[in-house]
């Protein structure tokens, strides 16, 4: 596939946002009370250009906390099935390369051996417009850990922040289409407009570095060298909340829920949190990861050991959310400083 | 997707989260990052609101029970049918042998309307709600000795002190955010002093553990006031300028020695020296407590003797000070501030004061009751003796919730008149003459007010499941048809008319609580920015007043027959009687079953191995559930969560009440074990 690189102007990219919003629904950075979040936006101006990464990725859209998978009636032998989400064709603008080298990671796990229907339904023909970081926040760690990188493939279109503007690069066929249909809004891109976003990214890699350096301790945790008491010692701060789980863009555990109610049978999906001791419980109340300890261990081996050796990339990738969100400030970030400092 | 930003309906610490709504559902919550408590995180139970809200169980239609079971009503045949069956008991018995409890649940203008219902519509003051069963004595403890009754500072100050008393409180499982915030403090420095007979999670990181034996507070707590004074550690110009009585108290504390409060408390001398040691030098120390201390017949004491000890150290009146209770469900604080309460109309005005009584009389155009009401426990018990005869029960269950159930029941039973508002069919409901639907947190707008007195907003996200209501329009519509018209056409008018009426909501509206607004009562006027703690100048009555207390034994206490402590409480997963959380797979999940704490030697002693079943018996229940062996508890004393129907920890349970605030002693009860 030939590669399109084209620029685009600011106020162009909104006239191109109010265009993709007739044929899309539309979900970007938007300002809600002081938080940004991935939303769906009807025009340009409902969403914010001005933003590090939202608050959550974009795993919502893909893979609700609770989904009504279906719904049967006893009587009628009727099966009826969220089709309202199923018929969205979705576009998500603005998705940073953290969350799209997790997506990548989510659509080996959920589409990859074998196919997991619900996730599929709402994750197909899904654009993706990744746009490129021009700042970090504290709690990012993409570039301080092996493999880390913050450009990641897997988009349809690509777009860099410049100072005058945004590089736009296609990566798929469907990218190439929307560039095309639009050929009016983008310009030619400038000769050093690559060398430029490469020295921007540089600089912030080097920032991220300076802030987080993690090389060392993912190797440490890799080669099991982290022991048992460390962990129970770092879970002691655990409180159990499953947020961790919850807001990793990479994390996929799901609990089912069979509600019988009326001669109805309604089915859901919820997330779920290998945190949680009955996530693992088995008959007899007896379970392989007992103690907070050991489940810790087992979260922070599959996310950055584990989901590697079977699926050949990290299954972390340093957004740190996990940071902001853990009520007992042990998140990936914080641990793995931990360990570091050991 | 619509994100409807509003606060979670779990416990006092108030975390703020957004609905997402999708398609008309709510298809999972987000922790406000921006909110001044919460920051971004959530704990386990807030996660999980979207589980909650998936409706099952919920109750669609109004029931009315004809001869022994249930049938769908129509909202106005149960509405007609209840306030007609009101009127005529008031006609034949008088306004008085009505009874009403309102919610800790429920929010601020759901509260009020419904004491303005009581009062106004039926005149009776005989209106209270679940803190008689937890702050009670807080309330009385505490305005004796400073003037009123809530938390003094707030709980991000925790993260700044540089000791914590933390006593007869488990933040971790019951105010996760206090938790979070106590662990942070001591990672930062701070030291940590638990005063608990269980271990608890924080227990992990508390530099000292003084395990009393459960109902022997004002002892400890008196032994360190006397070691605070005697070592001259005492902040002299505090007591000075600030207080009042401090000869009396010093004098009364001055017999409790390091020999006499070990034999009382079982903590070691050294230990509370240690322990008075740290606090009293600390520079800020917060006090803060939950039910251990007031759950007692000497609650109210207990709550006097912990200010008493802030008021020696000189800790209060600055931030990261303070006697800090914390207050258990979402909106507690502001039912009590609403005056859901048989002695207080709004922000504890009391209802025998004739100038309070005018001023609300002028604004509701109707004569209210002049003396004070019936509490919680004392209309269980005129339920039994005949004198109420009708009960309207919103949002709470007291056939789980209040102590010795079989008592309970039989009482309930005797009523003219039950109606029960609710969301799910809960043992108390399941008893009722009727049963009115209402509509969940995220199906209405209004208010709570947290444990830091913050008051927040909640948002209507999403449609009423069927035909459930709002509890506010419930109350609007029945006192309608009872012939007192309410009138209001939304929550936010309700508030207008509280600001109008309470000095400490004064301030108050709808409009200032928009945005990331975290406004703290006292609050009087509309330009006042609200109080993050009290007591900068003053306390409420002017000068604290040291109350002396002395040490009271439990209203039960063991003996041959029955020679173990039950002690009860909840834990991390459950909320109270379970109506909601055993219906969230993954907090029911996490602890499907009830179960008794027992020490290894007690249970090596009776012969239980850890998971056996084991019956508890005490005076007035008994009950047969899990056993758990754990050192958590110490030898003697027993711990049951009291979320369980199936083993429900209140057939247990003492009814006896503290003498002024008439809470009933949950935490300490005689049983004994025995094998099945
Ligand atoms: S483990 Fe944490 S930092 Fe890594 S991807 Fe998941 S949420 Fe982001
Ligand atoms: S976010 Fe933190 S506190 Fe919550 S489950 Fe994960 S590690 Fe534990
Ligand atoms: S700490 Fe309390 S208010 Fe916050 S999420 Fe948990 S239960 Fe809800």
């Amino acid at each position: 596939m030939e590669v399109t690189i084209k620029k685009i102007s600011r106020s162009n990219l909104l006239k191109f946002i109010d265009i993709l919003c007739r044929g899309f629904e539309v979900i970007a950075p938007v300002k809600i009370g002081g938080d940004v979040f991935f939303n769906p936006v009807k025009k340009s101006s409902e969403l914010t250009l001005d933003y590090i990464n939202p608050v959550e990725s974009p795993k919502r859209f893909f893979f609700p906390q609770i989904e009504l998978m279906y719904q049967m009636d006893f009587e009628k032998h009727e099966v009826m099935r969220d089709e309202a989400e199923r018929k969205r064709k979705k576009l998500i603008f603005g998705i940073r390369s953290c969350d799209l080298a997790a997506i990548n990671s989510v659509d080996k796990f959920f589409t990859g051996e074998k196919t997991d229907s619900y996730y599929r339904k709402l994750r197909q023909d899904t654009i993706l417009v990744n746009l490129l970081c021009h700042e970090c926040a504290s709690e990012c760690f993409c570039t301080a850990i092996p493999g880390g990188s913050l450009y990641c493939d897997g988009y349809d279109l690509r777009l860099s922040p410049l100072d005058d503007g945004y590089l736009a690069e296609t990566g798929t066929t469907s990218g190439e289409e929307l560039l095309k249909q639009n050929k009016s809004l983008f310009e030619k891109s400038g000769k050093n407009d690559i060398e430029l976003r490469e020295e921007a990214i540089k600089k912030l890699k080097k920032k991220i570095r300076s802030n987080h350096k993690f090389d060392k301790a993912v190797e440490k945790l890799k080669s099991e060298k982290v022991d048992s008491a460390e962990w129970s010692d770092i879970a002691k701060s655990c409180q159990d909340c499953g947020g961790c789980c919850y807001v990793c863009p990479v994390c996929t555990c799901y609990n089912i829920i069979d509600d019988v109610e009326n001669n109805n049978l309604t089915k859901y999906r919820c997330w779920d949190s290998c945190l949680f001791s009955g996530f693992s419980r088995m008959a007899m109340a007896h379970n392989p990861h007992k103690t907070f300890g050991e489940r810790l261990e087992y979260r922070f081996m599959h996310r950055l050991k584990y989901f590697e050796d079977r699926y050949n990339s990290l299954g972390c990738t340093g957004c740190g959310r996990c940071d902001v969100v853990c009520l007992g400030d042990i998140g990936t970030g914080a641990v793995l400083k931990r360990i570091r400092c050991r | 997707m619509i994100r409807v930003p509003t606060i979670c309906i779990y416990c006092g610490c108030g975390c703020g989260l957004y609905l997402n709504v999708r398609d008309g559902k709510v298809n999972g919550v987000t922790p406000q990052r921006s909110h001044p408590l919460n920051s971004g995180t959530l704990c386990a139970k807030g996660w999980s609101i979207p589980e909650l809200l998936r409706g099952y169980g919920r109750l669609t239609s109004p029931l009315i029970k004809e001869k022994g079971s249930f049938i769908k009503a129509s909202w106005d045949k149960a509405l007609g049918k209840v306030s007609d069956e009101l009127n005529e008991l008031i006609k034949k018995y008088g306004p008085d042998s009505i009874g009403l409890f309102s919610s800790a649940k429920a929010t601020n203008e759901e509260n009020y309307l419904m004491m303005k219902f009581a009062r106004a519509a039926i005149g009776t003051n005989n209106i209270d709600h679940c803190a008689r069963l937890c702050h009670a004595s807080t309330v009385t403890g505490l305005v004796k000795t400073f003037g009123s009754g809530a938390m003094t500072n707030s709980q991000n100050e925790f993260e700044d002190a540089k000791a914590i008393l933390l006593t007869g409180s488990n933040p971790t499982e019951q105010h996760p955010m206090v938790g979070a915030k106590i662990r942070r403090a001591v990672e930062k420095g701070a030291k940590l002093i638990v005063v608990d007979p269980r271990k608890i999670p924080l227990t992990e990181f508390a530099h000292i553990h003084l395990r009393q034996k459960p109902g022997s507070d004002v002892a400890w707590i008196n032994g360190m006031i006397r070691i605070i004074i005697e070592q001259g550690w005492a902040d002299d110009d505090f007591i000075r300028k600030r207080t009042e009585n401090f000869e009396n108290l010093a004098l009364s504390v001055s017999s409790y020695t390091a020999s006499m409060v070990e034999e009382i408390t079982g903590i070691p001398g050294d230990l509370l020296y240690r322990a008075a040691e740290v606090y009293a030098k600390s520079g800020s120390g917060m006090i803060a407590y939950g039910m251990g201390i007031t759950q007692h017949v000497t609650g109210t004491d207990n709550v006097s003797a912990l200010s008493n000890l802030a008021m020696v150290a000189g800790q209060a009146g600055r931030p990261s000070t303070g006697v800090n209770p914390l207050r258990g469900q979402n909106n507690v604080q502001g039912a009590c501030d609403m005056g859901a309460l048989p002695n207080f109309l709004t922000g504890y005005q009391r209802i025998e004061n004739r100038e309070v009584r005018e001023k609300f009389e002028k604004i509701w155009n109707v004569k209210l009751p002049e003396s004070n009401g019936m509490t919680i426990t004392e209309i269980i018990d005129g339920a039994y003796s005949g004198k109420i005869k009708g009960l309207i029960v919103m949002g709470e269950n007291p056939l789980l919730s209040d102590p010795d159930i079989n008592h309970v029941k039989k009482a309930l039973e005797k009523l003219e008149l039950l109606v029960v508002v609710e969301l799910f069919m809960s043992e108390t409901a399941s008893i009722a003459n009727v049963v009115l639907p209402s509509a969940s947190f995220a199906e209405k707008d209004g208010t709570y007010t947290n444990t830091d007195r913050a008051i927040q907003r909640i948002r209507k996200a999403v449609l009423p499941v069927g035909e459930s209501m709002a509890d506010w329009e419930i109350i609007c519509n029945l006192s309608e048809r009872m012939g007192f018209e309410m009138g209001y056409e939304k929550p936010e008018e309700v508030m207008t008319e509280i600001a109008s009426l309470t000095p400490i909501y004064g301030g108050v509206s709808y409009s200032r609580l928009e945005g990331e607004s975290y406004l703290q009562w006292p609050c009087p006027d509309k330009s006042h920015p609200g109080t993050p703690y009290l007591y900068q100048k003053e306390f409420t009555r002017g000068k604290g007043f040291f109350t002396p207390v002395e040490y009271r034994e439990p209203d039960e206490v063991t003996d041959s027959e029955f020679p173990f402590v039950l002690v009860t409480g909840r834990i991390y997963y459950h909320w109270h009687t379970g109506t909601m959380t055993r219906k969230v797979e993954t907090l029911d999940r996490e602890v499907p079953v009830g179960y008794v704490e027992i020490n290894p030697a007690d249970a090596a002693k009776i012969k239980i191995r850890d998971r056996e079943s084991v019956k508890l018996i005490s005076r007035r229940g008994e009950l047969v559930t899990q056993a758990l062996v754990t050192e958590r508890v110490q030898e003697g004393v027993v711990f049951m969560p009291f979320h369980f129907k199936e083993a429900a920890a209140n057939l247990l349970t003492n009814p006896a009440v503290d003498r002024e605030a008439k809470i009933p002693e949950l935490k300490v009860c005689s049983v004994k074990l025995e094998k099945v």
